[in-house]
């Protein structure tokens, strides 16, 4: 079994400052690996150790910051790592990614699965999974809590807005996980060590043959909601408090 | 101009025909149920209906691409949910068109679109503008339901057949009144201690005659709940919308932002919460709630 699994530099977005005048400040704020993506690697990984998996990981960036989160992949257990180096690669279209790693696994694959984070911190779009699957040509399962393969079939539950679905499916297939999956390995310092010496592979999206189609955005600022904010402190008087919300509560319905 | 929507509920239907309002289009609808077909030919300028097959996103999409063919819509719109998010990536993909999704604005000029759609979890509102055709996943109760009414065609889809891969379903089951129905929601957050706290929530919510929720770490970590409330969860628009021991992550908050009054209940007076609240409590819930319960059930 050969596995694909596709991680992004988010944004940490708990960490996100803005400025007095609403602008988040996008350029110092701390980036790293999504969640939702290590989980993904866990999976690939897991395959790995036990159906003796292949796996291979690839980011579409530049810059040092990604170099480091594919040796954090390979400080997990991932075998081989590429990055698609493409500058200012945050306001890339969903599809352009999604062209550029299927144009990749077609090249470097056959892959039967491609696993990767359901949505990321930043943009948490949900579609990058689903555009992966269309232009390869193969099923697609998003949004995945749990999955397990036995006999050639992958099994996979997810759990959505009306209620649980579970799909079985052979491979060629993508699965997007949610970070339910599973609890993602903290490497140990010798894989950590091992992985400052695994060479990473360099490609550009030329090398693809993807033309990047970007998002222009306008404006970006803080979404500010107007509300009432009265607020009043238990702290003070606890009585008062109860009779405003019991006043509130009956009034407003 | 042609817009295509996809959903699954009246409510979002309704919003689907604000949206071609606003843009001043002609709306044609792709449904699964015959059930909502009757309000939805009165929603749409026509309707497609298919029936007899479980949820599967790739089945789902064969289906709504093969609609799309006949119709080349310059808009198709999905809600922002994961299955839509889903379908919309499928779709998208498959024709090579911009997908853009948490939409909560959108206008129209000329040939382009500008859209406004959440980022940064929520945290913040991106504008930009986009060349149609275009995809496009908006979060529901972004826009008011419309309730001007057509006398729309409809058109049956037959030869559907079978899911494409194996596929069973287990609807969620509800104590009591479905989330997305209620006029009031009472939600629990990490302030709660342990699960069996939660039953003082569920009390209130019955008081209210209301729904109860808790956020993600209490279902997904905790597995106090199967369900939450928040962008990868459930969606609500209630008129009231309480939130207890809740810090108001925008993950969180992107789905109660349409509650008509938001109260909140925290022993943090520096919680976001309160700068996105109506009315707010600063205090202890294990203080506050057992004493505003015994004032609600003398009323
Ligand atoms: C990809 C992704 C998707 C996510 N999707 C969602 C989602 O859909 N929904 C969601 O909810 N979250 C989601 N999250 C998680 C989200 O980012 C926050 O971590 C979460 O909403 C915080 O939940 P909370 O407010 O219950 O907990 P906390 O942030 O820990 O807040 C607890 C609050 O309780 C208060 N408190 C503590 N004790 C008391 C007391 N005795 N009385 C009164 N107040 C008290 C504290 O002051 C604090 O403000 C997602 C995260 C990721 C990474
Ligand atoms: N630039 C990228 N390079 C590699 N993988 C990506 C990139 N952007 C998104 N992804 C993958 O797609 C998932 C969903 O991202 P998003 O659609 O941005 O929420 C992420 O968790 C990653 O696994």
């Amino acid at each position: 079994m050969k596995i694909l699994t596709p991680i992004k530099l988010t944004l940490d977005i708990s960490q996100l400052k803005y400025e007095s005048s609403g602008e988040p400040l996008i350029d110092i704020a701390p980036r790293k690996i999504g969640d939702s993506d290590k989980c993904a690697i866990e999976e690939a990984v897991r395959l790995k150790e036990k159906h003796n998996a292949y796996t291979v990981a690839v980011t579409v960036g530049s810059g040092p910051e990604h170099e480091r989160i594919i040796r954090d992949a390979y400080a997990m257990g991932i075998d081989e790592g590429y990055i698609v180096e493409v500058k200012e690669y945050e306001n890339l279209q969903a599809i352009t990614i999604g062209e550029i790693i299927a144009s990749l696994a077609k090249k470097t694959g056959p892959y039967d699965l491609i696993i990767l984070g359901a949505g990321s911190l930043d943009t948490h779009s949900y579609t990058l999974g689903p555009i992966i699957a269309s232009k390869i040509g193969v099923p697609i399962i998003a949004g995945v809590d749990s999955l397990s393969y036995n006999d050639g079939v992958f099994e996979a539950r997810c759990v959505m807005e009306d209620g649980t679905y579970t799909y079985r499916v052979s491979p060629p297939i993508v699965v997007t996980v949610t970070t339910e999956a599973n609890e993602p390995r903290i490497p140990t310092l010798k894989t950590i060590l091992r992985s400052k010496k695994m060479e990473i592979k360099k490609l550009t999206a030329e090398d693809l043959g993807i033309e990047l189609k970007r998002i222009e955005i306008e404006e970006l600022k803080r979404y500010v909601v107007q509300r009432k904010k009265i607020i009043w402190d238990a702290g003070e008087d606890l009585e008062k408090a109860i009779e405003n919300l019991v006043r509130v509560l009956t009034s407003e319905v | 101009m042609k817009i295509l929507v996809y959903g699954e509920t009246v409510e979002w239907l309704k919003q689907a025909r604000s949206i071609s309002e606003i843009l001043d289009g002609e709306l044609y609808g792709v449904i699964s149920s015959r059930e909502l077909s009757n309000q939805a030919t009165r929603i749409f300028d026509k309707t497609y209906v298919f029936e007899g097959v479980k949820y599967e996103p790739n089945t789902y999409h064969k289906i709504i691409q093969e609609v799309s063919q006949k119709i080349k819509p310059d808009l198709t719109i999905f809600p922002s949910t994961i299955k839509g998010r889903t379908l919309a990536g499928l779709y998208a993909g498959h024709l090579s068109q911009p997908v853009i999704t948490d939409v909560i604005d959108v206008k129209r000029d000329d040939q382009t679109l500008e859209m406004s759609r959440l980022v940064y979890g929520g945290g913040c509102i991106a504008k930009i503008r986009l060349t149609l055709p275009v995809t496009a996943c908006i979060i529901q109760g972004a826009f008011k339901p419309s309730d001007k009414q057509v006398n729309g065609e409809v058109e049956y889809l037959t030869s559907i057949g079978k899911e494409l891969i194996w596929t069973e379903f287990k609807k969620r089951e509800y104590e009591g009144i479905p989330l997305d129905k209620a006029d009031i929601v009472v939600a629990a957050g990490r302030g709660f201690k342990k699960k069996e706290d939660l039953e003082i929530v569920k009390e209130l919510s019955t008081i209210l005659n209301g729904a109860w929720s808790v956020t993600r770490p209490l279902a997904a970590d905790y597995g106090w709940s199967d369900t939450w409330i928040g962008i990868s969860g459930v969606i609500i628009n209630p008129k009231i919308y309480i939130a207890v021991g809740i810090s108001g992550q925008p993950l969180h908050m992107i789905a109660v932002r349409n509650s008509k009054t938001i109260i909140a209940v925290n022993k943090d007076p520096n919680a976001p919460i309160f700068s996105e609240a109506d009315y707010g409590v600063i205090g202890d819930l294990y203080q506050i709630l057992p004493r505003l319960l015994e004032k609600l059930r003398k009323k």
